[in-house]
C-alpha cells in the first residue's frame, strides 16, 4: 500500500539509517566476539584463546586486504551457470505459460484493469523470483558440501567471503536476467492487454446549447470495448474527452473531410470581376489531388494541393482549434492573373451547422514569392455537405490515457480545523476511515494541507490539484449522489509573512473512488471577489501554500490522508515506472538470496529455506510485530514503574508522532504464554485470570515481555519487505521516486555487505569436511 | 605421455636432500565427538611429522587408519582437536598457503556440467590467474594428461579415468610448490596408473614435494622416497622405502641364459660359504608389464592377432 510509504528525504533517511546500521554492526561485532571469546575459553583455555582470536582477527584482516574481484567473479560465473542448469528455464517456462493462460482470468471489464493487470504480472514475477532465488541460494552451498566440491574450491586461495559474495551476485544476476525478461515480457502482455478502440458515429450525437449563449455541446457515446463505453462530450469543433470509466478516458478530435465538389469565387476589386469555378477535391489528406472547371465546367484543369492541414489529434489544444489552415496552388486560369498563385486561407469547421456549408476563405500570393500578397483578389468558397455527416466529418477517438501513467505527486502535511474553527483531530467515524480524518460538512472544520517547493518554474500554467477523498454520509440517499465540496488557496502563515490571503473558493461536486483532478489556474479571484490573485505572488510564501479542503453539505463529512490531496508535478515514462517495480523485486530477491547463502554456510538446505521463511514473515509483518511489541513493552513498563509513567506524561510523549506507541492502552490477551493460557482456559481477552496466583501470572508475563523484546530485537535487523513492495505504485500510477530506488538499492547493499562478513565467519568457523 | 621416465633416476634421493621442511605437524590430533561431546572416533593421536622439499612422501595404512584426515588437516577442511599442522611455516588454515598448493582429493569432485576447459579456466580463476597465463596453463595441462580431444565435453561425459585426470590436471593449474595426492591411482587402469606415476615422478625431478596417501601398496613403493604406516589414528612406522624394504640377510642374482648346469655349481658355492639357497626359479614378468607390452604391440600393428585357440578343460561345457 502507497500509505505505508511515508518516503523521507533521501538525506535524512541516510543520516538515521547509517546510525542505526552503525549501532547494530557495533552490536554484531561485539556480540560475535563475546560469543567466540566464551568458546574458545571453554574449550582451549584463555591463553590459547588469546592466540586462536588474534589469529581469527589477523586473518580476517588479511582476508579483507586479498579480496580479489576476479575470484569473485569466478564463483559468481559458476554460481550462475550452475543456476542455469538447476531451475531456472523450469521458472521461466511456468512464467510464460502462466502469462499465456492469464488472459482467460483475467477480465479487461474490471473497474480499474490496468491495477489488476499489473498488480498480476508483478505479483506473478515476484512469486516466482523469490522462490526461485531461495532455492537456488539455498541448495547451492550445502549440495557443495555434500557432493565434495567445496573441497577442491576451498583449497585454492579463495576466500570464504568471495565465495559467499561470488554466489550472491552469481545467483542474483541470474534472478535480475531473468526479471529483466519477465519484466519485458509482462509490459507487452500489459500494454497489448490494455489496449482497446472505441468508435463514434456523427449522426447520433446529440447537440445542446449552453443556456443564453450562441455556443453548442454535443454530447454522446462511444462504442463498447473490453467490455465498457465512455460518455462523451465535445465543443463545437468537436473536440473533447470522454469520461473516466475503467480507470482511464480518451480524448476525442474530429477530422472535416473536405473532398467533394467546391463553389469557389475568385474576385478582383480592381476590376470588379467575379468568376466562379467548381473545384474536385479528392484523394487523401496526405496526397490530395483536385480539378478545377470554371463556372459549367468548360476549363479542365488538374492540380495538386500542397498542402492541407487539418485538426488532428495531436493539436488538440481544444478549445482553440476553430479553423483548418491549408494552403494550395491555384493554377492561371483560375487566377485570371496569367501566373498561378497561391492559396493560403481557412476553412471554417461549424459543427453546429452540419448538413449546411463548410466555408473557406483566404488570400493570394505570389507562388514563389514570401508573403507577398497580391492585393485584390480575393477567393471564397463554399461546400454544400452531404446528407450524412458521416461523410464530412470523422471522430477520432484517441487511445487510452490516465491509465498507465506515472505521476509524480507533490504531497503535503496534513492538519485539521475542528467544527468550531479551531485546530484538532480529524473526526474518527470508526474503523471503516481509520486511516482518514474526517471534516464535517457546513461548519468551520477543514482539512488544511500544507505544500512546499511551489515555484513558478515547476508549475507555469497553475497547479493540477488530483484529490481521492473519503466521502461519509449521515443520511439515507442516492449513493451515487455527489457531495458537494471546496478547495481554497489561502496564503499561509510563516516567518516572513504574518498576512493571510484567501482565494475564491473552487467548489466541486465529490466523486468518491475516483480521482478527481482540479486545475487551479495561475490567476484566481480573492475571497471577496474584489481583485485577481496571481498564485505565485500573491498566494505562495517561499514556496509554501496551503490548499483548505471543506465539506460544503451539512452533516456529511470528507474525509482525508496526507497523501489523498496532491499536486501532479508531472508525469514519467510509465515503462520506467515499470522496470523500477521490478528493480524491486530484483533487490527484494537478492536480499532472499544473501540471507540464504549467509544461512547455508552453518544450516541444510531445508532448514536454511526454514529459516529464510522465518526472516521472510517477520520482514513482511515487521511493522506490525514492531509497534505492536513496542506498545506492549511500553504498557508493562507503564504499569509496573510509575516513575516511566511520569516520564511519559511529562515529556508529552503520549500526543504527537509518538502517542500511537506512548499511550497508556490496553493490552488485550498479554504475550504468547498468556494467550496460550487463555485459549485453554476458554478466557476471553479482557478477563482476568483469577486461577492463576498473582506471582505466577506475574513471571508469565515478564516472560512475555522478554519473549516480545527479542522478537523485537530480531525484528529491527530484519529487513523491512514491505518497503520493497513497490507494486501498488506501478499498478496504482504512481512514480516510484528516484529517491525510494536509490534507499531500496542502497538497504539491499548493506544487507549483501553485511551478510556476506557474517557468513564469512561462520564458513570460516566450520570444518567443511566435517 | 612420455615413457623416459620408466627408468627410475638416480635424482631420486639427491632431490630430496634439502633439509627445507615443508609441511611439519605437532602432536596434530583430532578427535570426533558426538553432539554431548563424548568421544566417538580418535582418528589421529599425536602425529608428528616432517616432510622436506622434493621428496614424495607416502601415507600408508588400511581404511580409517587417519591417511585421509591427516591430508585434510593439512589442508585446513579439517581443524586441529590439538596440535598443529603447518604448511609453508603458515597454520593450516591460513588461506594464503594454498597458492602454492595442489590439491587431487580422493574422487574428483569436480562441477559435472563443466567441460574440462571451463573446470580448469575456474579454478585458475580461483589463483587469481590473468586470462593469458590461464589460457598457456591449461592448453599445457589438456596436453600433459591426454584430455585434448575431449576438452570441450562435460565432466559428466567423462569416465572415471578422465575425470581422475582433470582432476590431476586441476590440481596443477597453479604450478604447485606442495602438492597432495588422495589416493591418486583409484580408479585408472593400469595405463592410466603408469602415466600418474609417471607424472608424480616428473613433478618431484622439478623440484615439487609429493604428499600420497594410498593402499595400492606397489604404487606406493615404486614412486615414494619415504612412507610412514599409520594404523588406528598412530604413526606405526617412518623410513625410506629403500631401507625399509630391503633384506640385509638375502641376496638376489637375476641372470640371463645360464644353463642348467651352472645352476648347480650356484647352489655348490653358495653352500661352501656357509649360506642356503632359499629358492631358485624362472623370473616372471609382473602383470602390469606383461599388460603394458601387449597394449603398446597392439598400438603399434593394429589388427586382429590370428591365433591357435587354446582349448582349456575348463571351457567344455560340464555334462
Amino acid at each position: 500500500m502507497i500509505e505505508q510509504f511515508q518516503v523521507l528525504p533521501f538525506g535524512e533517511w541516510f543520516v538515521s539509517s547509517a546510525i542505526f546500521y552503525v549501532v547494530v554492526v557495533t552490536l554484531l561485532i561485539v556480540i560475535g566476539f563475546a560469543v567466540a571469546a566464551f568458546l574458545n575459553v571453554v574449550r582451549y583455555g584463555p591463553l590459547e584463546a588469546f592466540d586462536r582470536l588474534t589469529l581469527i582477527a589477523g586473518t580476517a584482516f588479511s582476508d579483507l586486504v586479498n579480496f580479489s574481484p576476479r575470484r569473485t567473479w569466478a564463483i559468481a560465473r559458476l554460481a550462475f551457470m550452475e543456476g542455469i542448469r538447476r531451475y531456472v528455464l523450469a521458472v521461466f517456462a511456468l512464467f510464460v505459460v502462466v502469462m499465456l493462460f492469464a488472459g482467460w482470468f483475467l477480465e479487461p471489464n474490471a473497474d480499474e484493469p490496468a491495477k489488476l493487470y499489473i498488480s498480476f504480472v508483478l505479483t506473478t514475477s515476484n512469486y516466482l523470483a523469490l522462490i526461485m532465488a531461495a532455492l537456488l541460494s539455498a541448495f547451492s552451498l550445502p549440495s557443495d558440501i555434500a557432493t565434495k566440491t567445496i573441497y577442491t574450491v576451498i583449497t585454492k586461495p579463495v576466500r570464504a567471503g568471495e565465495i559467499l559474495l561470488g554466489k550472491i551476485v552469481g545467483f542474483s544476476s541470474l534472478v535480475g536476467l531473468m526479471l529483466a525478461a519477465m519484466c519485458v515480457i509482462s509490459y507487452v502482455f500489459v500494454v497489448r492487454g490494455m489496449a482497446h478502440d472505441h468508435t463514434v458515429a456523427v449522426a447520433d450525437l446529440t447537440e445542446e446549447r449552453l443556456p443564453n449563449s450562441d455556443v453548442y455541446l454535443y454530447r454522446g457515446v462511444t462504442t463498447r470495448a473490453n467490455g465498457h463505453l465512455h460518455p462523451f462530450t465535445v465543443n463545437q469543433q468537436g473536440q473533447g474527452e470522454t469520461e473516466i470509466e475503467n480507470g482511464h478516458y480518451h480524448r476525442i478530435a474530429t477530422l472535416f473531410d473536405v473532398r467533394g465538389a467546391w463553389t469557389f469565387t475568385v474576385s478582383d476589386s480592381a476590376s470588379g470581376s467575379e468568376r466562379t469555378f467548381v473545384a474536385v477535391m479528392s484523394g487523401s489528406v496526405g496526397s490530395p489531388a483536385v480539378q478545377i472547371a470554371e463556372g459549367d465546367g468548360s476549363l479542365p484543369a488538374a492540380e495538386s494541393l500542397e498542402a492541407w492541414s487539418r485538426p488532428q489529434l495531436a493539436d488538440a489544444s481544444y478549445a482553440s482549434v476553430e479553423t483548418a489552415q491549408f494552403e494550395w496552388t491555384l493554377p492561371k486560369e483560375v487566377t485570371g492573373k496569367g501566373r498561378p498563385l497561391r492559396l493560403e486561407g481557412a476553412i471554417e469547421l461549424p459543427v453546429r451547422e452540419r448538413g449546411g456549408f463548410l466555408s473557406i476563405e483566404g488570400d493570394l500570393y505570389e507562388a514563389d514569392g514570401e508573403g507577398e500578397i497580391v492585393s485584390g483578389l480575393t477567393v471564397r468558397g463554399l461546400q454544400r455537405l452531404a446528407e450524412n455527416p458521416d461523410d464530412v466529418f470523422e471522430m477520432q477517438v484517441g487511445d487510452h490515457e490516465g491509465m498507465l501513467e506515472a505521476r509524480q505527486p507533490v504531497y503535503g502535511t496534513l492538519r485539521f480545523l475542528r467544527r468550531d474553527g479551531n485546530p484538532g483531530e480529524g473526526i474518527d467515524i470508526g474503523k471503516e476511515g481509520s486511516r482518514r480524518g474526517y471534516v464535517e460538512g457546513g461548519t468551520l472544520g477543514a482539512a488544511i494541507f500544507t505544500y512546499d517547493g511551489i515555484t513558478p518554474e515547476e508549475f507555469p500554467d497553475g497547479l493540477p490539484v488530483e484529490m481521492d477523498i473519503g466521502v461519509f454520509r449521515t443520511i439515507k440517499g442516492d449513493i451515487e449522489r455527489t457531495v458537494r465540496g471546496s478547495l481554497q488557496l489561502v496564503r499561509p502563515i510563516t516567518a516572513t509573512n504574518t498576512s493571510v490571503v484567501e482565494s475564491r473558493k473552487i467548489d466541486f461536486a465529490s466523486t468518491e473512488f475516483k480521482l478527481k483532478r482540479i486545475d487551479i489556474p495561475r490567476e484566481i479571484q480573492s475571497e471577496d471577489g474584489s481583485r485577481e490573485l496571481d498564485l505565485f505572488e500573491d498566494l505562495v510564501v517561499d514556496g509554501k501554500l496551503e490548499i483548505w479542503l471543506r465539506c460544503e453539505e451539512p452533516q456529511q463529512y470528507f474525509g482525508a490522508s496526507w497523501k489523498d490531496v496532491y499536486i501532479r508535478q508531472g508525469d514519467s515514462s510509465f515503462f520506467a515506472n515499470f522496470v523500477k517495480g521490478y528493480w524491486s523485486l530484483f533487490l527484494q530477491s537478492t536480499v532472499i538470496i544473501a540471507f540464504c547463502v549467509m544461512f547455508s554456510t552453518f544450516l541444510k538446505s531445508a532448514v536454511t529455506l526454514l529459516a529464510v521463511a522465518c526472516v521472510s514473515v517477520l520482514g513482511f509483518a515487521l511493522n506490525v510485530v514492531t509497534l505492536g511489541t513496542f506498545r506492549g513493552i511500553i504498557t508493562v513498563m507503564r504499569e509496573k514503574s510509575p516513575f516511566f509513567s511520569r516520564v511519559v506524561g511529562t515529556m508529552g510523549l503520549e500526543g504527537g508522532v509518538w502517542g500511537d506507541v506512548f499511550q497508556a492502552r490496553e493490552n488485550p490477551g498479554g504475550g504468547v504464554v498468556e494467550s496460550a493460557i487463555r485459549i485453554v482456559m476458554q478466557k476471553n481477552q479482557t478477563i482476568d485470570i483469577d486461577t492463576i496466583p498473582e506471582g505466577m501470572m506475574m513471571a508469565i508475563r515478564w516472560f512475555d515481555f522478554f519473549g516480545m523484546l527479542i522478537v523485537w530485537l530480531f525484528c529491527q535487523v530484519v529487513p523491512n519487505f514491505s518497503s520493497f513492495m513497490t507494486a501498488d505504485f506501478v499498478a496504482r500510477g504512481y512514480d516510484i521516486g528516484w529517491n525510494l530506488v536509490a534507499q531500496q538499492t542502497l538497504a539491499t547493499a548493506a544487507y549483501v555487505l553485511t551478510l556476506t562478513v557474517l557468513g564469512y565467519f561462520f564458513l570460516r568457523s566450520r570444518e567443511v569436511a566435517a | 605421455m612420455s615413457v623416459e621416465t620408466q627408468e627410475r633416476p638416480l635424482a631420486s634421493s639427491a632431490a630430496a636432500s634439502t633439509d627445507e621442511i615443508i609441511v611439519e605437524t605437532r602432536g596434530l590430533t583430532k578427535i570426533y565427538r558426538d553432539f554431548w561431546g563424548r568421544v566417538k572416533v580418535a582418528a589421529l593421536k599425536g602425529l608428528d611429522l616432517k616432510i622436506y622439499k622434493g621428496e614424495i612422501f607416502g601415507l600408508l595404512g588400511p581404511n580409517g587408519s587417519g591417511k585421509s584426515t591427516t591430508v585434510k588437516l593439512l589442508l585446513g577442511l579439517l581443524f586441529p582437536t590439538s596440535g598443529r599442522a603447518l604448511v609453508f611455516d603458515r597454520d593450516a588454515s591460513d588461506v594464503k598457503k594454498n597458492e602454492r598448493i595442489g590439491y587431487l582429493p580422493e574422487e574428483s569432485y569436480l562441477y559435472k556440467f563443466l567441460s574440462a576447459e571451463q573446470t580448469l579456466d575456474f579454478y585458475g580463476r580461483l589463483f587469481d590467474m590473468p586470462a593469458k597465463v590461464r589460457k598457456e596453463r591449461i592448453d599445457r595441462l589438456i596436453d600433459l594428461v591426454n584430455l585434448q580431444r575431449a576438452r570441450r565435453r562435460q565432466l559428466r561425459e567423462y569416465s572415471k579415468g578422465m575425470t581422475r585426470r582433470v582432476g590431476l590436471a586441476q590440481a596443477l593449474i597453479n604450478d604447485p610448490d606442495l602438492i597432495l595426492l588422495d589416493e591418486p591411482t583409484s580408479g585408472l587402469d593400469p595405463m592410466g596408473t603408469r602415466e600418474m606415476k609417471d607424472i608424480i615422478l616428473n613433478l618431484r625431478d622439478q623440484g615439487k614435494t609429493i604428499i600420497m596417501c594410498s593402499h595400492q601398496l606397489n604404487d606406493v613403493q615404486d614412486v615414494c622416497d619415504r612412507i610412514a604406516i599409520l594404523h588406528q589414528g598412530e604413526l606405526r612406522e617412518l623410513g625410506r622405502v629403500s631401507s625399509l624394504l630391503e633384506r640385509s640377510n638375502a641376496t638376489q642374482i637375476v641372470a640371463q641364459d645360464l644353463p642348467a648346469q651352472a645352476e648347480e655349481e650356484i647352489r655348490a658355492v653358495v653352500a661352501r660359504y656357509g649360506g642356503q639357497v632359499q629358492s631358485v626359479g624362472r623370473p616372471t614378468t609382473t602383470m602390469e608389464d606383461l599388460f603394458l607390452r601387449i597394449v603398446s604391440e597392439s598400438t603399434a600393428r593394429p589388427g586382429r592377432r590370428v591365433e591357435e585357440p587354446v582349448e582349456r578343460p575348463d571351457d567344455k561345457p560340464q555334462s
